[in-house]
């Protein structure tokens, strides 16, 4: 009951904000509903936790919504979908006060209509029970992102994302907001048909889209092993989860989400939305995996969906240590720490331990969710402080935000992995699972994390140390803006001192009697993050390398600030040929339409004038009689309500009989 | 069957009594206090009878079905309740719309008095247990009626007045006798769905009676003449309240008093409420149709008539025929009537906003979209209810109503599509014309804004109570069904 109040309550909001809008009123009714519809879901949501966490098998809310057309609506809480739901909720609470402020007037009913819309729909794809109404809320999320990111639809040049006039291969490599929009929703799209022809075959295979039933019968989709199948669908299922989840090469999509605003980036891109493609390998790998994971195919896809993840990861932590803006470096990052939790849930799963993997990508996964918060929304602020979302703008922060450098620093080091900070805790968990796959795994993902602490040293300096660059006088935000994310701050290192009780839920939640740890990895994870953080000190002393000198260094450099030019390849050859494509559809088209517009009217008329005699019948009766019969019709019915009483009492008195000699006419028969 | 007063029988005697006892102080001692109070009572009176029909619904008789009152007098259930909730809703926001302006009318007072006696009679009409509680409601309504058609003092409304008081005469005596013959062949004067019908000669003539008697009452052909008199031509504010309280009023009673000859004489049922039902789909569309562009409000007066023949369809479907989905027709009917009640409201509302009276034409409805969005968005929702567009009420009504036309005769079903579509073309000409550039003087969203924005939370309810249409079809399964 709790989970659907929680559901409701922001979908209740997204009506009154439209309302709200039609009737016209301030802007400020608008965004305080918005915050009171979250502030009712993060208030049931924390009620299912308190009553679900514990239950055994969860409890499902299930109510019959079409009952004569046989569609439910099933809602289950158990320990992992309420830690999530909770996760979920309360980010979105802090951010909605955070955006009140952030958003103001321009756009106000725009961004709470959507803003309430995805929040409730996140929600409903956490708690689904069902794959039907998760996907439903997945699609939800889906088209208030794209709403979302595309918010400055006037394509303002300081929501652009990327060097205006930079070309590879022939494309520009800069977006904006509207283009943003379109790629968000076309890239996550292919995924999504993926993950539709999943669940359609598991309705074909269990004649029910029940996640409780799947879970209780998966040995019935064995079939597919035997039809060889298995490895194909499985890769399309997961697929929705890997577009969503920024994986290799669906990543693309989340860097210029970007351009939406800071507040949307933080939930959407960061906490909240880009985690239901892990939330839906959390959710049915452990279901999958231990039913199939004996048939070599489906290892094999296990394995290989691992590696891609941790192909990602890295990939994406090289993209970060050159970006020049501040949402960008945090964009990489987001993309190369969600690899990290689903590299987790697919090591552990293809090495036999479903439960572990899920441990490591849920808690990953939560701590994630908090600390990247923070980062973007003091990001914001700073974005909005100097004017400008370049870090060659900003730099001596410190001085001036001295409290969002506090909540940054520590949000930061907790990104970084140094111990005791949350991030600490969780991305031991994860290199745990992935070590259970392969050494070589671990050891890359370690190297990764290296990458991980250099990129948030060099953020950190670049945005908080040193000297100021940027004209103008930054300053910290109002009150609103600045508690939200100084209070997730602090939550980061509460979080991570609070973890050795804070375990016990996430093991709940991974359905994990006993946490193991590797007391080698942890030094080994501690030692990678000191290395990578130590790199402060060369900027701190001053010591850099030129790059522009060096043409190797050069090369290198570019290829990864374009983003290893995958998305000049990908325009290169699925793009622009596609728009070539259309044109030449278009030109054939254009040809039908003369034909149809031009030569067959011609004919037409050819015939027409031949048949002249034919066309004068067809003129008259379309001129004249027509139009005449209608008035003839319309005087009748006229006639008919004649406004005399007389005549109404007449047809009263004929309807009376009517209805007697039809009631005689039925006895006799 | 938990209620804080124990015992369910208790609870709604107790409920009904304290909404009663709100409307008469509203009715008989508010006018003496000016119309502000008695308009604030009758709001007040609504909204604490529409608490306590929920309350009643959602805890006394949950799970009963139905619960039965002061000694049999008094028969409350599901059905009823989901209809009187949407009433006490067309009360209350009809009387929140009118501030300001029937306030300053002559009579002001005594407008918000009748209705209350005319809210108190739809509310004895879906509680009536017994035939003399029935026929007490009736007279409440249609007197109460009437003289709501005359309040505003003019040639117009005196004339309309008087026309609906002589019809709704002849209708009155053919209910007396249907009353009569009810009695006669029952042997009770207990109504509803136990009713057991004893003399097979009486029963005969009976169904045609009330058809006739209740037909007359939602406009149904032929006994329709006052129809576009009254709704076409006096004030749109006191139509878009009287429309929507006859209909929910006139399938009260009409499914309680058929329902005992829906399985006595099913086939005498079926014959004459469908034979009626499609003459007055028929003429109520093509005369919506052909009088286009006479006048808006005209157009909706013709497409109240229409609407009555969609609900008759699915009264003839009460029907108990083997095969026909009884329980579709009953939900179709609920969900049907609630949203014809909410769109008139809201669309009437907005016509008495923007139309000049006497004689509301088109040109102050063009271009409104720019001029009045509120006002507009309440229009075309109203309007996409009652052409059925989905999700909204209107649409499910006409669903179920269909479903259940399938069972009887593909036949029916498609007529009803027919006349759908001839409505669609009528409800998509008024959309278009908001949409048109407006000619004259510019001018600006009229004040007060209350109606605009009253006709559009009405509107907005049919879209809102459409997303889910559980509610009234969980209602199909409540006692009437035992009758069967």
């Amino acid at each position: 009951m709790a989970a659907f109040v929680a559901v409701i309550a922001g979908y209740t909001a997204t009506v009154l904000v439209i309302l709200e809008s039609l009737l016209e009123l301030n802007w400020r009714y608008k965004a305080w509903t918005g915050v009171a519809g979250i502030g009712v879901a993060a208030l049931a949501s924390a009620i299912a936790v308190a009553t679900g966490v514990h239950a055994e098998h969860g409890s499902v809310f299930s109510v019959d919504w079409l009952p004569s057309l046989g569609v439910k609506f099933a809602l289950r809480v158990d320990a992992l979908s309420a830690i999530m739901g909770l996760v979920v909720a309360v980010l979105s609470l802090f951010i909605a006060l955070y955006s009140v402020e952030y958003i103001g007037e321009w756009g106000a009913g725009r961004y709470w209509v959507f803003y309430t819309f995805f929040v409730s729909s996140m929600l409903l794809l956490v708690y689904a029970d069902d794959l039907i109404a998760m996907f439903i809320g997945w699609e939800g999320t889906g088209i208030s992102s794209w709403a979302l990111i595309g918010f400055y639809f006037d394509d303002r040049e300081e929501a652009w994302v990327g060097d205006p006039g930079r070309k590879r291969l022939g494309v520009p490599m800069w977006f904006t907001p509207t283009h943003s929009a379109l790629r968000a929703i076309s890239f996550t799209r292919v995924g999504d048909i993926g993950m539709l022809i999943g669940i359609g075959v598991v309705y074909a295979l269990l004649g029910t889209v029940s996640i409780s039933a799947l879970a209780h019968e998966s040995s019935a989709l064995v079939p597919l092993i035997v039809k060889g199948i298995a490895a194909i669908w499985l890769i399309l299922f997961y697929l929705g989860a890997l577009a969503k989840s920024a994986q290799f090469p669906f990543h693309e999509w989340l860097v210029t989400a970007m351009t939406g605003p800071t507040s949307v980036s933080a939930l959407i891109h960061a906490a909240t939305m880009v985690k239901a493609g892990v939330y839906f390998a959390l959710r049915l790998t452990p279901i999958l995996a231990p039913a199939l994971i004996a048939y070599a195919s489906v290892r094999e896809v296990y394995t290989g969906l691992a590696w891609l993840s941790l192909f990602t990861a890295f990939a994406t932590a090289t993209m970060a240590l050159v970006a020049r803006e501040l949402k960008l470096v945090l964009a990489y990052s987001t993309a190369s720490q969600l690899s990290y939790m689903l590299a987790a849930v697919f090591a552990a799963a293809a090495a036999g331990h479903a439960a572990e993997g899920v441990f490591g990508g849920f808690a990953h996964l939560v701590s994630h969710a908090v600390f990247k918060a923070t980062l973007f929304l003091v990001a914001g602020a700073v974005i909005h402080a100097v004017h400008s979302r370049y870090m060659d703008d900003m730099g001596g922060l410190k001085k001036y935000m001295p409290l969002s450098f506090a909540a940054f620093l520590l949000a930061a080091l907790s990104l970084a992995a140094l111990p005791p900070f949350s991030g600490w805790w969780s991305k031991d968990a994860a290199v745990h699972a992935i070590s259970l796959m392969s050494h070589e795994a671990a050891m890359f993902a370690l190297i990764t994390a290296v990458l991980t602490a250099i990129y948030t040293s060099r953020m950190l300096y670049y945005v908080f140390l040193g000297e100021y660059r940027g004209h103008g006088h930054p300053h910290e935000p109002g009150k609103l803006m600045l508690y939200p994310y100084f209070i997730l701050g602090i939550a980061s290192l509460g979080l991570g001192l609070a973890w050795p009780w804070m375990e016990h839920y996430i093991a709940l939640a991974a359905g994990l009697h006993e946490v193991e740890a590797e007391i080698s990895l942890m030094v080994m994870g501690t030692a990678a993050s000191v290395l990578g953080l130590s790199t402060i000190a060369l900027y701190m002393r001053g010591l850099r390398i030129d790059i522009e000198s060096s043409p190797t260094l050069r090369t290198i450099k570019d290829f990864l600030y374009d983003r290893w030019l995958l998305n000049a390849i990908i325009y290169r050859v699925i793009v622009y040929p596609g728009k070539r494509f259309a044109e030449l559809i278009s030109v054939v088209e254009r040809a039908l339409d003369r034909l149809a517009h031009e030569a067959i009217p011609a004919v037409g008329l050819f015939l027409v004038k031949r048949v002249h005699v034919a066309e004068n019948v067809y003129d008259t009766g379309l001129q004249t009689s027509m139009p005449s019969q209608v008035a003839i019709l319309s005087e009748k019915v006229r006639s008919l309500q004649s406004g005399d009483m007389r005549d109404y009492l007449t047809y009263f008195v004929v309807g009376v009989i009517l209805a007697a000699v039809i009631s005689a006419f039925v006895i006799m028969t | 069957m938990v209620s804080i007063l124990g015992d369910p029988v208790t609870t709604v005697e107790a409920g009904i009594v304290v909404a009663t006892l709100f409307y008469m102080f509203t009715s008989l001692v508010t006018p003496l206090l000016g119309s502000k109070t008695a308009r604030l009572s009758l709001y007040v009176s609504a909204l604490v009878s529409f608490i306590i029909l929920a309350y009643l619904g959602y805890s006394t008789i949950a799970g009963v079905n139905y619960v039965k009152a002061f000694g049999g007098a008094i028969l409350l259930d599901q059905f009823a309740l989901y209809l009187l909730t949407i009433g006490m809703m067309v009360v209350g926001l009809g009387s929140l719309a009118t501030g300001g302006v029937v306030d300053k009318w002559e009579s002001g007072e005594a407008y918000y008095a009748v209705i209350g006696l005319l809210a108190l009679g739809v509310l004895a009409a879906g509680l009536a247990g017994s035939l003399y509680i029935a026929y007490v409601a009736w007279i409440l309504v249609a007197v109460s009626s009437y003289v709501l058609v005359a309040l505003y003092k003019d040639d117009t409304s005196a004339e309309a007045a008087m026309k609906y008081a002589v019809m709704g005469s002849v209708a009155t005596i053919v209910l007396l006798l249907a009353v009569q013959l009810y009695y006669g062949s029952t042997r009770s004067s207990s109504i509803g769905a136990q009713v057991l019908v004893s003399d097979k000669v009486l029963l005969l003539p009976i169904i045609a009676l009330i058809i006739v008697s209740i037909g007359f009452k939602m406009g149904v052909v032929p006994f329709h003449g006052w129809v576009v008199d009254v709704y076409g031509n006096i004030k749109p504010i006191v139509v878009s309240i009287i429309s929507a309280m006859a209909k929910i009023f006139a399938v009260l009673l009409v499914v309680k008093l058929i329902i005992p000859y829906a399985s006595a004489a099913p086939f005498v049922l079926l014959s004459v409420a469908v034979t009626l039902s499609v003459f007055t789909m028929f003429l109520g569309n093509i005369g919506a149709l052909t009088t286009i562009r006479d006048s808006p409000q005209k157009l909706l007066a013709y497409s109240s008539i229409a609407q009555a023949g969609y609900l008759l369809m699915g009264i003839a479907m009460l029907a108990k025929v083997p095969g026909v989905d009884n329980k579709a027709a009953l939900a179709g009917i609920a969900l049907h009537t609630a949203g014809y009640a909410l769109s008139k409201l809201a669309s009437f509302t907005v016509l008495d906003v923007y139309c000049e009276y006497p004689g509301c034409k088109w040109k102050p409805l063009r271009g409104l979209l720019w001029r009045d969005p509120v006002a507009a968005s309440a229009l075309v929702l109203a309007l996409a209810s009652l052409m059925g567009m989905p999700p909204t009420l209107g649409f499910w009504g006409k669903v179920y109503i269909v479903k259940a036309a399938v069972t009887a005769n593909p036949l029916f079903a498609i007529l009803l599509v027919v006349n759908f579509v001839i409505a669609a073309f009528y409800y998509g000409y008024l959309i278009y014309q908001l949409f048109q550039p407006f000619e004259g003087p510019e001018h600006h969203a009229a004040k007060p804004r209350i109606r605009a924005r009253t006709a559009l939370l009405a509107a907005t309810l049919t879209l809102v109570l459409g997303l889910v249409p559980t509610i009234a079809y969980g209602l199909a399964v409540y006692g009437y069904t035992l009758g069967f």
